[in-house]
């Protein structure tokens, strides 16, 4: 009689390692509910701060930095062109 | 019932033998084929991905060269034009995205393939051009700025030889560039030489440009007039263009040679003049504008730039200091 529990806990451990496993999500165990609340925003209202004009920095005054982005921009569009152009089309 | 334990034993062992492998009798998704028998279905599916994923990158580079045209500063004839290649070029790689789109197997893919190398001849020409002549005026406008800061950091006071070298050489080779597109020549290599000319004038730019440091008391203005003007001050200037200048005391100006006038003022002065200039001042003082033109400019030194144009008169006072 006591071979029974000891049959039963091994047939489910052997049954648990060899199941699949499972792509679906589990069915929550508590009912969900139809209507959902959308969850009250606790987010704190930021502190209002005087608006301070940034001051232009040297590099942003003499447009440096513009200059440095269009030729990356340049360059970076003639190099992606390369590397299409390298496309190679063995199958 | 020490039997029948037994039994459940037996089935039990039994159990833990057919389970595992009814399990792995289950197709398994990209489980490798034999070593020497080639999966045809996973290297069709490995092509085609890479293609469309090819054309996909083909059409977006396409969208942002699109929108760098629209954006650039080329003539509204050349975007129309540059616009109409865009749109032929979108048609091909429709045209090329439905061809790969529609192979079902490796032997229709790679029918595709062959058909779209020739149709992507043409295509990748189309783009080149296209790239090309919006890299050349990317590269003009460049050049410009450059230029302008060379005037501004002369104006300052600072010797820029070296960086008008440089950008001479710069504009040398794009202007010979644009008569070798002109003529229908390739330029892939000229523009990559261009691009460094353009590097080696940024980096000289860069270079004068931390020894630019306007005291914060001192005011900037860069102005451009057809007409007349009066400029007093405690100034460094810088005035270039064409017609009659009047520098009061003459002392405190040097003047180049030739038909353009290019004067620097350094000191006490009161400048005027009459024709088509450009004028760039530091200090403290006022320049008055009669004519048409336009404007930028900053009472000091460590504030932002206020600009603006006008058509009859305009009167700007410059720098936080005393005059």
């Amino acid at each position: 009689m006591r071979a029974l529990p000891i049959f039963l806990f091994l047939c489910i451990l052997i049954l648990g390692c060899t199941a699949p496993e499972s792509t679906t999500e589990k069915a929550s165990p508590t009912p969900q509910n139809t209507h959902t609340q959308t969850p009250i925003q606790t987010t704190p209202k930021p502190v209002e701060t005087p608006i301070t004009t940034p001051l232009a920095t040297p590099s942003e005054d003499l447009g440096i930095d513009n200059i440095e982005k269009e030729l990356n921009e340049t360059e970076q569009m003639l190099s992606e062109l390369e590397t299409l152009e390298n496309v190679s089309f063995d199958i | 019932m020490e039997m029948s334990a037994r039994w459940m034993l037996v089935g039990l062992l039994v159990l833990a033998v057919l389970i595992p492998s009814v399990a792995g009798a289950a197709p398994q998704a990209g489980k490798e084929f034999p070593a020497g028998k080639p999966d045809f279905s996973k290297i069709f599916n490995e092509h085609k991905e890479r293609m469309m994923n090819w054309v996909q990158n083909c059409e977006r580079w396409l969208e942002r060269m699109q929108e760098k045209v629209n954006a650039s500063k080329l003539s509204e004839e050349s975007k129309l034009r540059i616009q109409e290649r865009i749109r032929n070029m979108e048609a091909n790689m429709e045209q090329i995205r439905a061809q790969i789109s529609n192979a079902n197997n490796y032997t229709e893919l790679r029918d595709a393939v062959r058909e779209v190398r020739t149709l992507w001849i043409n295509t990748s020409k189309e783009m080149r051009l296209v790239a090309y002549e919006n890299a050349i005026a990317q590269m003009d406008v460049i050049i410009a700025k450059l230029e302008e800061l060379a005037d501004r950091f002369e104006s300052y006071g600072l010797d820029t030889t070296q960086l008008r070298n440089a950008i001479n050489d710069a504009n040398s080779t794009l202007n010979e560039i644009k008569t070798k597109i002109a003529n229908g020549e390739d330029v892939s290599k000229d523009l990559r030489e261009l691009k460094k000319k353009i590097d080696a004038a940024f980096a000289e730019a860069k270079k004068l440009a931390r020894e630019y440091k306007p005291k914060p008391s001192n005011g900037i203005v860069m102005a451009n007039v057809s007409g007349s003007f009066e400029l007093n001050g405690t100034l460094n200037a810088l005035i270039k263009g064409k017609g009659n200048v009047t520098v009061n005391p003459e002392s405190s100006a040097s003047r180049a040679n030739g038909t353009v006038v290019a004067i620097v003022v350094r000191g006490n002065a009161s400048v005027s003049g009459e024709g088509d200039f450009k004028i760039i001042a530091h200090g403290n003082g006022t320049l008055t504008m009669n004519g048409t033109g336009n404007y930028s400019y900053k009472e000091c030194a460590d504030q932002k730039f206020k600009s603006g144009s006008f058509n009859e008169s305009v009167t700007i006072n410059f720098g936080c200091g005393q005059l």
